[in-house]
């Protein structure tokens, strides 16, 4: 039963990951942050990300912003659900983890169809999927 | 169906113009139900649609095939509408026009919707109080 489960997972996760095209490396960081007891903020600190929850308009459920220190703030709206700020914490996390590194500079205003927006969507399934896999 | 790249991205362009299909089509002398199917990805535009569309816009047919994603001309209508939004307060125009020089410039969103210009303020707030907090520390 176990055994079949495993193989369930293992298939979302190539179909998603496949859906999505996005490469998974082996990110000790996500496993951390689907234990129930941690420190997501301890965790994140390690990896130089720092997170506020703000009231900001509606338009915008969250942002990251590299700073000059060199740092990434993952900023999300208060306003949100506990259930949508978890899927937006790991799509700026997608964000910070696949995108920034190769991108260079990126100004993110109204490019909410662009594809790294829509695969960023998508990457708290696909992590899910991948750490359970 | 997963769409193709140039898919995406027309549609992209598109929206980030905010014109319609038919509009595009009016503007470009293509027809609406042949940028549709170029959208849908039902259909491939030929190399000569495909240049004129890519000068359309601004970009190169690089960026408009997906194989780029060297978006300059992009980018620069983003900073103008940030720039706009911040005319009214000079404080943090000042504080943007220092920081967009900045080569590592990152800045990522989660949008619903496009950004009205008070929410463009809002965010630059947040965004400058947290450089503020970093040049308080040791």
């Amino acid at each position: 039963m176990i055994l079949r489960l495993e193989k369930q997972r293992s298939a979302s996760y190539k179909q998603l990951n496949q859906k999505a095209g996005i490469t998974m490396p082996n990110y000790t960081m996500l496993y951390s942050l689907f234990e129930p007891d941690i420190n997501i903020d301890e965790v994140l600190a390690t990896y130089n990300i720092r997170t506020r929850v703000l009231i900001m308009d509606g338009a915008i459920h969250a942002f990251v912003w590299h700073s000059k220190k060199g740092r990434y703030y993952i900023v999300a709206n208060e306003c949100l659900s506990p259930c949508a700020l978890r899927k937006v914490f790991f799509h700026e996390v997608k964000h910070i983890l696949e995108d920034a590194p190769v991108i260079g500079y990126w100004i993110g205003i109204d490019q909410y169809r662009h594809p790294i927006e829509e695969k960023a969507d998508l990457f708290y399934e696909i992590a899910a999927a991948y750490v359970t896999k | 169906m997963i769409k193709p790249q140039y898919a995406l991205r027309l549609a992209e362009l598109r929206n980030a113009k905010g014109l319609t299909q038919q509009q595009l089509a009016d503007l470009t002398g293509l027809t609406r139900g042949r940028l549709n199917n170029y959208e849908q990805g039902t259909r491939e535009p030929d190399l000569v649609t495909l240049q004129s569309l890519a000068d359309f816009f601004n970009v190169t047919t690089d960026y408009l095939l997906g194989r780029a994603d060297n978006n300059a001309e992009f980018t620069a209508d983003t900073i103008t509408k940030i720039d706009h939004a911040l005319v009214e307060d000079p404080d943090l125009l000042a504080f943007w026009l220092e920081t967009k020089k900045r080569p590592d410039l990152q800045l990522f969103l989660k949008q619903v919707k496009s950004a009205s210009p008070k929410a463009i303020r809002q965010m630059m707030t947040i965004i400058k109080m947290i450089e503020d907090e970093e040049s308080g520390e040791n």
